[in-house]
């Protein structure tokens, strides 16, 4: 269909109401409507369309409470987020090289923070044990570099399901602490 | 869209680059006020795209959880808002992919028969009703069209931050935003016919 030498165009129509045309396709697609029953018309139900969808799908905003609350359930987040990586990368179960390393890299850093196990005693803390403490130790004081603790975050992220880290955490802290740590965040 | 509360901090005066530039340097305050300036548009957004309001929090929650382990690494801060967004947009798009899944597998399995409520055609359409459609039409957008649509549409990014977001050319911006109000004209036109009834 064609008026005063234009094709009538939708896309031209969604452009207008986009405010995305130049002035000069503007001032062309004006002229053309002035001429176009059917483009006046189909311009008038675009811009309803619009119309109904901006003032329907709007999802209310936080509230002054929800908006403080967001903050710390972000923080939150991101400290049960370290906490729950560096205890699964210390991990015996998991296996795998990657992981392993990363074993033997806070176990060492462990040993050079503080004595596993009282010289002296003669005892010997559990594997288990000295997993957790390795984990709080590393998690206490800060230790690590950011890249790569990214790219063990990463790397558990995408191996891991919601499932295996709920069950290693589960086995390593007991399930009473786990989930008051759960109800803490 | 102005924040529900203000800034909780002396940062609140501070550009996006400037307060990057402090996190870099180890003031974690930056980062809360980072979070009180762009939680509501990003949840907005999030809400938007997946739909359902407690699962929007947990996207935007995850957004700012994953910008802060990547804010150390971060060097386009004037670009940070959008960059939020494409975080936001990353982790969206996953909970649709899930969704999807979780939808595919209750399909597959052998389904109970339920009753069927059909609404009278001839009652004059609720708000309720109406917002629902809606959702639905844009529910009904593929991920990526969707994402579009609510970025122009609603936080009225331009062509070009929206092409940053979601990785692609202003020209694919541009008219997968006209294909979704093709869609949309043509999904919603029972609607407006009760509408004009009504």
């Amino acid at each position: 269909m064609t008026s005063n030498g234009l094709n009538c165009n939708r896309d031209a129509l969604i452009a207008w109401l986009d405010d995305s045309l130049t002035q000069e396709a503007r001032a062309r697609l004006r002229g053309h409507l002035i001429a176009c029953d059917a483009c006046k018309s189909q311009l008038k139900s675009l811009e309803s369309t619009l119309e109904l969808a901006q003032s329907a799908f709007q999802p209310s905003a936080m509230g002054s409470f929800e908006a403080r609350a967001f903050v710390h359930k972000v923080r939150g987040r991101i400290a049960a987020n370290q906490h729950g990586v560096w205890r699964k990368i210390l991990s015996p179960a998991l296996g795998g090289g990657f992981v392993s390393g990363a074993v033997v890299g806070a176990l060492a850093l462990f040993v050079a923070l503080g004595p596993v196990a009282d010289p002296g005693s003669g005892t010997h803390l559990t594997e288990e044990e000295v997993l957790a403490s390795a984990a709080d130790s590393v998690v206490g004081n800060e230790v690590g570099d950011i890249d790569t603790i990214d790219a063990i975050d990463d790397y558990l992220l995408d191996t891991a399901s919601e499932q295996e880290l709920f069950s290693e955490m589960q086995s390593l802290i007991g399930e009473e602490d786990l989930l008051a740590l759960l109800e803490e965040y | 869209m102005e924040s529900a509360i203000a800034a909780p901090t002396r940062h609140n005066e501070q550009n996006d680059a400037e307060l990057v530039e402090l996190f870099k340097s180890g003031f974690e305050e930056a980062f809360d006020a980072i979070v009180v300036r762009y939680q509501d548009r990003i949840y907005q957004f999030a809400c938007r795209l997946v739909g359902d309001p407690e699962e929007a929090s947990d996207v935007a929650q995850d957004a700012f959880v994953r910008a802060y382990g990547k804010l150390g690494g971060f060097r386009n801060a004037s670009g940070l808002y959008t960059w939020l967004y494409k975080i936001t947009l990353n982790i969206g798009l996953n909970v649709l992919r899930k969704r999807k899944l979780r939808t595919f597998i209750r399909l597959s399995e052998p389904s109970t028969p339920q009753l069927s409520i059909s609404a009278s055609q001839d009652t004059e359409i609720s708000q309720a009703e109406l917002r629902s459609q809606i959702e639905e039409a844009i529910a009904d957008l593929p991920p990526k069209q969707r994402a579009i649509f609510i970025l122009r549409q609603y936080d009225e990014l331009s062509h070009r931050e929206i092409a940053g977001i979601v990785g692609s050319s202003e020209g694919a911006v541009r008219a997968g935003y006209f294909h979704a109000v093709r869609k949309l004209q043509s999904s919603l036109g029972d609607v407006y016919r009760l509408e004009r009834v009504g």
